[in-house]
């Protein structure tokens, strides 16, 4: 629970004492936006209601990705019809999970087996308590297929 | 009672100044190197890394993804789709694309924006 303390350096701020520790923030003006502010401020604290489900959203990659692919060649024109259908379809499957609060981005990538070598990697800045990522990746014996989902909490 | 509501309408994500960034963080890596098995991990990670540092010092309350995908140039195709739900107004995504004679990289930069 949040209270304002008595203590305060000359009244310009005042310090809230929180679950966590001390915030120190210039006091809003109006009670309103006082209330508004400490309304916010527990909400942060408190992180998301529900977790992102990564379990569902890997059995939605399997899904949508195996049925896309399992029996298709490399062909240009098909796969890049594939590619962007897989990231449609698997954003729409996330979205309908329907986890409060969460942004969700869907990259994928589709290459051919060339016997070539390719590396993905990615790096994310964000609070690793709330958001996080779900990847698969898919082969057979013409083309692969890299997919990540990533679930960024709106704070 | 007048009621508070905070303004966030300053809040536009700047696809060309991420552009900017990338191309710059890829040159200064990738530059004049030839496709390297061994160095590919270490060149992958130092691009995203670069990159998001330099994303940081733009100041902006934003949580961002930066995927770098590097494939050696043997003709193969490799073809990259994303889809996002988010906020049109705040929320943005960039594509850098970039080539040498031995292997094409392909940068994309997700900027999703908090409320603070």
């Amino acid at each position: 629970r949040l209270r304002p303390s008595a203590e305060g350096d000359g009244g310009r701020r005042n310090h809230y004492r929180a679950r966590l520790g001390w915030v120190s923030i210039a006091p809003p003006k109006t009670p309103s936006a006082l209330r508004f502010f400490l309304h916010k401020l527990e909400l942060c604290l408190a992180g998301p209601a529900r977790r992102f489900p990564v379990a569902a959203v890997d059995e939605i990659l399997r899904d949508v990705v195996g049925s896309a692919l399992r029996e298709q060649r490399y062909e240009p024109g098909p796969c890049r019809e594939a590619a962007k259908n897989i990231a449609e379809v698997v954003k729409a499957r996330v979205k309908a999970l329907a986890v409060p609060r969460y942004k969700i981005v869907v990259v994928a990538h589709v290459g051919q087996l060339g016997g070539q070598s390719l590396q993905v990697g990615s790096r994310c800045l964000w609070d690793p308590q709330s958001d996080t990522f779900s990847s698969y990746v898919f082969k057979n014996t013409s083309l692969f297929a890299v997919t990540n989902v990533y679930g960024v909490y709106f704070e | 009672m007048e009621e508070f509501h905070p303004h966030n309408d300053e809040m536009i994500f700047n696809a060309d100044e991420a552009h900017n960034i990338v191309k710059e963080c890829i040159e200064s890596v990738l530059g004049k190197a030839d496709y390297n098995q061994n160095k590919v991990n270490q060149w992958t990670a130092a691009i995203v890394e670069q990159s998001l540092t330099h994303l940081v010092k733009l100041g902006k309350t934003y949580k961002y993804i930066v995927t770098c995908a590097v494939m050696q140039r043997s003709g193969a195709g490799l073809h990259t789709a994303s889809s996002c739900f988010w906020d049109t107004t705040t929320d943005g995504t960039c594509t850098v694309r970039w080539e040498n004679r031995t292997m094409n990289c392909i940068v994309n930069v997700f900027a999703v924006a908090i409320l603070l």
